[in-house]
C-alpha cells in the first residue's frame, strides 16, 4: 500500500497544469474555473504552481529588456527612402482591400483551380486523342486503317467543328493517311479540293482551315494538283481533337495559376509588413 | 512642432480618413494626434516627418524586439527592417494607433528573423550571457533589494531566452507590452486559443526553468 506522499505525487501528476495556468492567467470561467479552484485547494503542488505562475507573470511584466538601448540610428537616409519607394505596379498592391488571410486563401484557391483545370483538361484531351491515335497514326501500317478509324470518330470531328467526316475517293485508300503534309500546297485541304480530282481526304472544312497553311493535306498519288507530299510523324489528334477550343481554357487556367501565385506573393509580403 | 504652419497646411489639405473606432477614440490623445500628423506628412513624401517617428519609437521598438530576439545585432536589424517596411507601406496605414502599427510590423520582422534562425541554427542568444548591462536602480533602493531585483531580472531574461520563440513572443506581447489576446492573435496571425495556449505553456516552461530559483520570485 503506498503511503500518503506517493499518493499525493501521483495524483498531482494526473492534474492538468494547463488548467492551473489558465486559472493563474484569469482565463477560466464557469465549471472549468470551479474545477481549477478545487484543484488548487485540494492539491498543494497545484496551489504552489498557481502561485508561482502568478509570480512569474508579475515579474515578467516588470522585467527590463536584456540589452540596453540600441547603438544604431534607425533614421532613413534620402537614398534609402528613394530605394524604398514603390514604383510601377507595386504601388497598386497596398490598395487591394483584402486581408492577408483572405488574400492567401484566394491565392491558394485560384492556383489550385488553375492547376486542376489544366491537368484535367489536358488529360481528358490526351485520352480523347489517344483513343483516336491508333487509327490516325500512320506508323505501323496505319494507312489502311485510317479511313475506318476516322469514320468511327464522327463525334470527335463534329465536336470541334461542324461537319461530319467525309471520305472520298476511297479507291486511293492508302493515301488517306492523316499525317501527310502537302509541302508547297498549303491550302490543298483548307480550300476544299475538288472531288473530281480523284484525291481522297477526310476531315472537316473548318478543322482544315483551322490548321492553317500546309497542315494536314494527304493527297492521293494522283495528287489533286499536289506535286509532292511528305509523310510526317504522327499527328494523331490533329484531325479530330478540337484543340482550338481548349486553348482559351488553358489560358484561363494558366491565368488563374499566375494570379493565384501573385496573390500568394502579395500575402507573404503583407505578412511581413502588415497594413 | 505641432504649431508649425507647414503642419497645418498638410492637415488642412489632406485630412485623415479615420476608418476604425479606435482611431476616433484615441485621436484626442496628443501623442496619437502627433503620430498621425507625422504619418500623414510622411505619406506626403516628407522624410523628416517619418524620421521624427523613427526617433520617437526606435528605442521602444528595440526594447520590444530585443526581448523576442535577444541578440543586439539581430534585434537592430529587425528594427531597421521594420522601419523600412513601415516606410514602404505608409500608404497602407488604415488608421488606429501608429505605435501598434509599428509594433506589429516589428513583431512580424522579429518572427521572420526567428524563422530564419530556425532554418539556420547557430549559437543561442549570446547577449543573454552578457551581464555587463543592468537596468539602473532607483535612488531609493537599498543594495540588497537592488541586487535581488537585478538577479531576478537576469534569471528571468535568461529563462525567457530558452523557451520557444512563439511562447516568448506571446508572453512579451501580453505581459510586457500589455496587448490583449485578440491583438496578439492579429499581430501574430494565429487564433486566440493558440495565443492563450502559448502564454500558458510558456509560463509553465518558465516555471520549469526557474524551479531552483523560484525563491527570487516568491514573496
Amino acid at each position: 500500500m503506498p503511503n500518503d506522499s506517493d499518493v499525493r505525487v501521483t495524483s498531482h501528476e494526473r492534474h492538468d497544469p494547463m488548467l492551473v495556468a489558465a486559472l493563474a492567467a484569469g482565463d477560466l470561467a464557469g465549471p472549468d474555473r470551479d474545477q481549477a479552484i478545487a484543484l488548487t485547494q485540494s492539491c498543494a503542488s497545484c496551489a504552489s504552481l498557481h502561485a508561482d505562475l502568478q509570480a512569474i507573470a508579475r515579474a515578467t511584466a516588470s522585467v527590463p529588456p536584456p540589452i540596453a538601448a540600441p547603438r544604431r540610428d534607425f533614421r532613413l537616409s534620402p537614398e534609402q527612402a528613394a530605394s524604398l519607394r514603390r514604383t510601377g505596379w507595386r504601388r497598386l498592391v497596398p490598395s487591394i482591400p483584402l486581408r492577408t488571410a483572405t488574400t492567401r486563401r484566394l491565392g491558394v484557391g485560384l492556383a489550385t483551380i488553375g492547376l486542376a483545370g489544366l491537368l484535367i483538361g489536358n488529360v481528358s484531351f490526351s485520352l480523347g486523342s489517344a483513343a483516336s491515335a491508333p487509327a490516325a497514326a500512320p506508323a505501323g501500317g496505319g494507312y489502311e486503317q485510317a479511313p475506318q478509324a476516322a469514320a468511327s470518330q464522327p463525334a470527335a470531328s463534329t465536336a470541334g467543328g461542324t461537319e461530319s467526316l467525309t471520305v472520298r475517293g476511297s479507291a486511293n485508300g492508302p493515301s488517306l493517311a492523316p499525317a501527310l503534309r502537302t509541302a508547297g500546297a498549303p491550302d490543298t485541304m483548307g480550300s476544299a479540293p475538288s472531288p473530281s480530282s480523284g484525291s481522297a481526304y477526310f476531315g472537316t472544312n473548318d478543322a482544315a482551315s483551322s490548321r492553317g497553311p500546309g497542315v494536314a493535306g494527304f493527297p492521293s498519288d494522283g495528287g489533286g494538283g499536289t506535286s509532292k507530299a511528305e509523310p510526317l510523324p504522327a499527328r494523331p489528334s490533329a484531325e479530330t481533337t478540337p484543340i482550338g477550343g481548349s486553348r482559351p481554357l488553358n489560358l484561363v487556367f494558366g491565368g488563374a495559376i499566375v494570379l493565384g501565385l501573385a496573390l500568394l506573393i502579395v500575402a507573404r509580403r503583407r505578412g511581413s509588413a502588415p497594413l | 512642432m505641432l504649431d508649425s504652419p507647414r503642419l497645418t497646411l498638410a492637415v488642412r489639405r489632406d485630412p485623415l480618413i479615420v476608418e476604425d473606432l479606435r482611431s476616433t477614440t484615441v485621436s484626442d490623445d496628443p501623442v496619437q494626434r502627433r503620430d498621425l500628423i507625422l504619418l500623414e506628412r510622411a505619406r506626403g513624401g516628407d522624410l523628416d516627418a517619418f524620421n521624427d517617428l523613427v526617433v520617437v519609437y526606435q528605442d521602444q521598438l528595440f526594447a520590444l524586439i530585443v526581448r523576442m530576439v535577444p541578440d543586439r545585432d539581430q534585434a537592430s536589424d529587425c528594427v531597421q527592417e521594420a522601419f523600412f517596411s513601415a516606410y514602404r507601406n505608409l500608404a497602407g496605414f488604415r488608421g488606429g494607433s501608429v505605435k501598434s502599427w509599428l509594433n506589429r510590423i516589428a513583431v512580424n520582422a522579429a518572427m521572420d528573423t526567428q524563422r530564419a534562425r530556425k532554418r539556420r541554427p547557430s549559437q543561442p542568444y549570446p547577449e543573454l550571457e552578457d551581464e555587463s548591462w543592468q537596468p539602473p536602480a532607483g535612488e531609493e533602493a537599498d543594495p540588497v533589494t537592488t541586487a535581488l531585483t537585478t538577479e531576478r531580472h537576469r534569471v528571468l531574461n535568461a529563462a525567457l531566452g530558452t523557451i520557444t520563440d512563439d511562447q516568448r513572443a506571446a508572453i512579451v506581447l501580453f505581459d510586457v507590452e500589455g496587448y490583449d489576446y485578440q491583438e496578439i492573435a492579429d499581430m501574430t496571425g494565429v487564433s486566440l486559443g493558440t495565443v492563450k495556449s502559448r502564454i500558458h505553456r510558456g509560463r509553465l516552461a518558465l516555471r520549469d526553468r526557474l524551479s531552483d530559483r523560484m525563491d527570487l520570485f516568491r514573496g
